[in-house]
């Protein structure tokens, strides 16, 4: 497979100042300052090849963004390199920019006062693409987006999933072969991330482009990346294919129990007595239940809860991606990468 | 790169009529202070005939010019490259394959050019008809007149430049950008003719940088410097560019590598 992005020991040390409390503090902080090093990104080394859509996942704070930063060329590591492309981002910049397109959920790239088509054509110049393609991009784009009725309106009139479409057109205005998708699907409904998840998914199966996206909406992740890089205080603690992930740590169940009366947590801690589970009283009539499939077998727990309590309705939920995650951020599940 | 300039130009004229009131605030601003300037000169040209070597017409003629020029060289670039590099925007603007500086100035000679259109043009009419602004001494000296007027456009963008580009470094740069602006208005002869300043203070300002913005092009239009000095003049205004342009640069790339790009 061809390596597209290659980052080595990729490392980013900020140099940040402690402030102190209170209006005293802040006084004194205009003339003294206590500086502390924070380690953003701290050696981290992946490869991403060509076609391939890698989620980028991490707590907030994790590093995520600072090596997008870093991999987009606005931000030069304290140490480690880079290759993108054959290029090094932040030393050939703007040669780098043509093959990149980027997407910041949380920013807008398009003029907010002017129509979006003026954003979209200013940008033809910018990367110098012939009228001939742009006119057949933009074609292709609007039909992939529904753009038709946004291109008219100034930026600031659109909806956040109306800014977002258009923005993703505007990152592939010069038809680039990598893309930098920073939190795309950020503050959408429902219905928006599913349009914006199908114009990623359109542009990595028919065009072939390789696409590193950070999300927290894991169902991101599940619906468009077979490979995952889980970073974590800035190193990376996984990077594999979600299936894996999924069987290494997919082996807790969650059980949801609603019985015909009430039925105190204890009571059904005392039935799986010295097994390792975790229990949650949700309402008086249902228990929450989280265990190993290892320590109890699902059927034998389910046959122990029937003989013992008036069970209504047991509810079990197999592995889930976002669960996983979330207790690998919170410290409770360990992988080896 | 010329088609991109224009497009980049077309961009900052649409920036400026974007909002259908905008044009007209920015326009009501002008009158009030050069009406405010208009009653002071003739205040003071009430019991003399001349002040510094100005006639009353002179005086009114060289504020009226002033704050024309003004009205279409205030971009205020600096504040828009501050305010950029505040919110991480300047993230986006450093993902392109375009310098920079060249994509500020070009956006900002449309917003000029918009701006020109919407304000200048109707205080050239408020000028002469309100104000008694008196057209150019010598028809002559139009070419030079326009040379200088483009040297003082490109002085404001290069001050603009790095007082922008200062943002990089300090993060905040409004309170810079306010400061810059008033001493450029006194040093730049804006707030009054440097004539008017005591013999050694305007002695020294005329080798300031700032004179070539307002005070070099009203000199040629009221055909107060001898046409043998003007190319000189012109000319030292060229070099007084080129170094300003050349540290923008420098520090624009240093600020560049160094950036921190806040925001998640």
């Amino acid at each position: 497979m061809t390596r597209t992005i290659v980052a080595e020991n990729l490392t980013k040390v900020y140099r940040t100042f402690a402030r102190r409390e209170g209006l005293l503090g802040a006084a004194l902080d205009l003339v003294n300052r206590r500086y502390s090093r924070t380690v953003a990104v701290d050696a981290v080394s992946f490869e991403v090849g060509r076609g391939e859509i890698v989620g980028y996942i991490g707590a907030n704070g994790a590093g995520k963004s600072t090596t997008i930063k870093m991999l987009t060329g606005i931000l030069r590591p304290t140490s480690g390199r880079a290759v993108i492309n054959g290029l090094v981002p932040w030393e050939q910049r703007r040669r780098h920019t043509r093959n990149i397109g980027v997407i910041f959920g949380q920013r807008t790239q398009l003029y907010w006062d002017i129509a979006v088509i003026e954003t979209l054509n200013l940008l033809r110049k910018i990367y110098r693409v012939e009228k001939h393609d742009y006119n057949r991009r933009l074609e292709e784009l609007t039909t992939l987006l529904d753009l038709a009725p946004l291109l008219s309106k100034p930026t600031r009139k659109l909806s956040l999933g109306e800014r977002m479409r258009c923005d993703f057109a505007a990152s592939m205005i010069h038809d680039p072969p990598i893309l930098f998708l920073d939190e795309p699907t950020i503050g959408l409904d429902v219905s928006a991330k599913f349009r914006v998840r199908d114009a990623i998914r359109h542009l990595a199966s028919a065009r072939g482009k390789t696409i590193l996206l950070t999300t927290h909406d894991l169902a991101d992740i599940e619906d468009l990346c077979e490979r995952i890089i889980i970073i974590d205080k800035g190193r990376i603690i996984f990077d594999g294919l979600v299936r894996s992930i999924k069987g290494k740590l997919g082996k807790t169940r969650k059980a949801i129990i609603d019985f015909h009366r009430e039925v105190p947590a204890s009571a059904v801690s005392n039935l799986f007595d010295g097994k390792p589970l975790e229990l949650e009283q949700i309402t008086p009539e249902q228990v929450g239940l989280s265990f190993e499939v290892e320590a109890i077998a699902p059927s034998d727990l389910v046959r122990m809860l029937l003989s013992r309590f008036p069970v209504k309705d047991i509810v079990l939920k197999g592995p889930d991606l976002s669960e996983i995650v979330r207790r690998i951020y919170e410290g409770k599940e360990r992988i080896d990468a | 790169m010329r088609s991109l300039a224009g497009s980049l130009i077309k961009v900052g004229v649409l920036e400026t009529v974007a909002f259908r009131l905008k044009p007209l605030m920015m326009l009501s601003a002008y009158p009030v202070i050069m009406l405010a300037n208009y009653c002071l000169y003739s205040a003071i040209f009430k019991n003399a005939d001349t002040v510094a070597g100005y006639t009353v017409a002179q005086a009114i003629t060289y504020m009226g010019i002033a704050w024309l020029l003004r009205s279409a060289f205030n971009t205020q670039t600096d504040r828009l490259i501050g305010s950029r590099v505040r919110s991480g925007d300047i993230a986006l603007d450093l993902m392109r394959p375009v310098y920079y500086p060249a994509l500020v100035f070009w956006q900002g000679l449309g917003r000029s050019m918009g701006r020109a259109v919407i304000i200048s043009v109707p205080l050239v009419v408020f000028s002469a008809t309100v104000l008694d602004v008196s057209p150019p001494k010598d028809l002559g000296n139009w070419a030079f007149l326009a040379a200088s007027i483009a040297i003082g456009y490109l002085m404001t963008f290069s001050i603009y430049l790095l007082v922008g580009i200062a943002a990089f470094f300090i993060e905040y740069n409004v309170e810079l950008s306010w400061t810059v602006d008033m001493t450029v208005r006194l040093l730049a002869g804006l707030l009054i003719p440097l004539d008017f300043f005591p013999e050694k203070i305007a002695s020294f300002l005329l080798y300031s940088p700032f004179r070539y913005i307002y005070f070099l092009p009203i000199q040629i239009y009221l055909g107060r410097i001898p046409v043998g000095e003007i190319i000189p003049a012109l000319l030292t205004g060229i070099l007084w560019l080129i170094g300003m342009l050349t540290l923008g640069h420098i520090l624009y790339v240093i600020g560049a590598r160094r950036l921190t790009i806040h925001g998640g």
